[in-house]
């Protein structure tokens, strides 16, 4: 009987822990993976401060404005000194290579990867991969609600 | 001695067609210290016969059932049940009920969720700010998207998502 309780007990806290967990974004994911034993720096936007920014762009800059609006946070994740950092791209592109049903490749150049992550009929997270395979490495993670016309805002700024 | 009789007899009483008087004139005739040769073999079953029918209860089987049955009766106790014992079954069904409902609703759950759900799910209490002005945000947030921009124009031209990217 008091198995059977405690069983329950147990199952239900599993289920609200389950439907309390929410997802974690591309570059946070990386900075608890590699964030310590590569000397990593994170700078966060977070959804709070994003909504205090846009109504500081006013009516001058419409395009600005209008892929802002569409941003709930931005996370730039960069090394904290100028040193190699060989195969940070590669883990990176790594990790998005490991969740590819969350991320799917969006563009690829010689020192940029881009990835998207879609839910519905929005772009919920924005991943470009920056770097040489030793230096100027980055990863950009910015979430939202954004739509096609996002990017094409984003153009014109 | 002429045996036909009981012979006869016999063959009847393998047939089961003997009459209890017929019956009784056999096992008296194997009740014989002497029976000829040829039937002495069937003897032995009547004697079985015989002295199983004599066999009965002994003098003290009353007593001695009697006296087992006074004993089961002192091993039997009327015990007091408390209300969280009385209600165990219940209690039981209610908890297999309950998983039984958690687990459909977790399944229930993850199927919709993964199906019809859309737009941003991160959570806002994950995220903690480098940046303690606005202002200070809004030009951080400027140059990354100016870096993105120089990103995304870079990867058309060498992507074959060009198309999607300038949203022709």
């Amino acid at each position: 009987m008091r198995k059977t309780v405690v069983l329950t007990l147990l199952l239900w806290i599993t289920a609200m822990a389950a439907q309390a967990q929410r997802e974690q974004d591309f570059a946070s994911r990386f900075m608890g993976l590699y964030g310590e034993e590569a000397a990593l720096s994170c700078h966060t936007v977070s959804p709070s401060m994003m909504g205090r920014i846009v109504p500081l762009t006013g009516d001058s800059l419409p395009a600005l404005r209008q892929v802002l609006s569409q941003i709930k946070s931005i996370r730039v994740v960069m090394p904290t000194a100028e040193t190699e950092m060989p195969n940070l791209k590669d883990k990176a592109c790594q990790l998005a290579l490991d969740n590819r049903r969350r991320y799917k490749p969006y563009a690829e150049t010689e020192e940029r990867s881009i990835y998207l992550r879609k839910r519905g009929k929005y772009v919920v997270e924005f991943v470009m991969i920056a770097g040489k395979p030793t230096s100027g490495f980055a990863v950009v993670s910015i979430t939202g609600n954004m739509t096609e016309d996002f990017f094409s805002e984003l153009m014109k700024i | 001695m002429d045996y036909k009789y009981i012979e006869q007899l016999l063959e009847r009483y393998w047939d089961c067609e003997t009459s209890v008087e017929e019956e009784r004139i056999l096992r008296d005739f194997f009740a014989q210290a002497e029976v000829p040769a040829h039937l002495a073999v069937h003897k032995s079953l009547f004697d079985y016969q015989r002295a199983e029918a004599t066999v009965g209860l002994s003098d003290d089987f009353d007593a001695r059932v009697l006296a087992q049955v006074e004993q089961t009766e002192t091993a039997v106790r009327a015990r007091r049940l408390t209300l969280s014992r009385r209600l165990r079954p219940l209690f039981r069904a209610a908890a297999a009920v309950a998983i039984v409902s958690l687990l459909g609703m977790a399944a229930q759950h993850s199927f919709k969720r993964s199906a019809t759900s859309e737009g941003w799910d991160y959570s806002v209490a994950g995220y903690s700010d480098s940046y303690s002005t606005p202002q200070a945000a809004l030009d951080s947030c400027i140059k990354v998207l100016e870096f993105v921009q120089d990103g995304l124009k870079t990867a058309v031209v060498d992507s074959a998502h060009s198309s999607k990217i300038s949203g022709k």
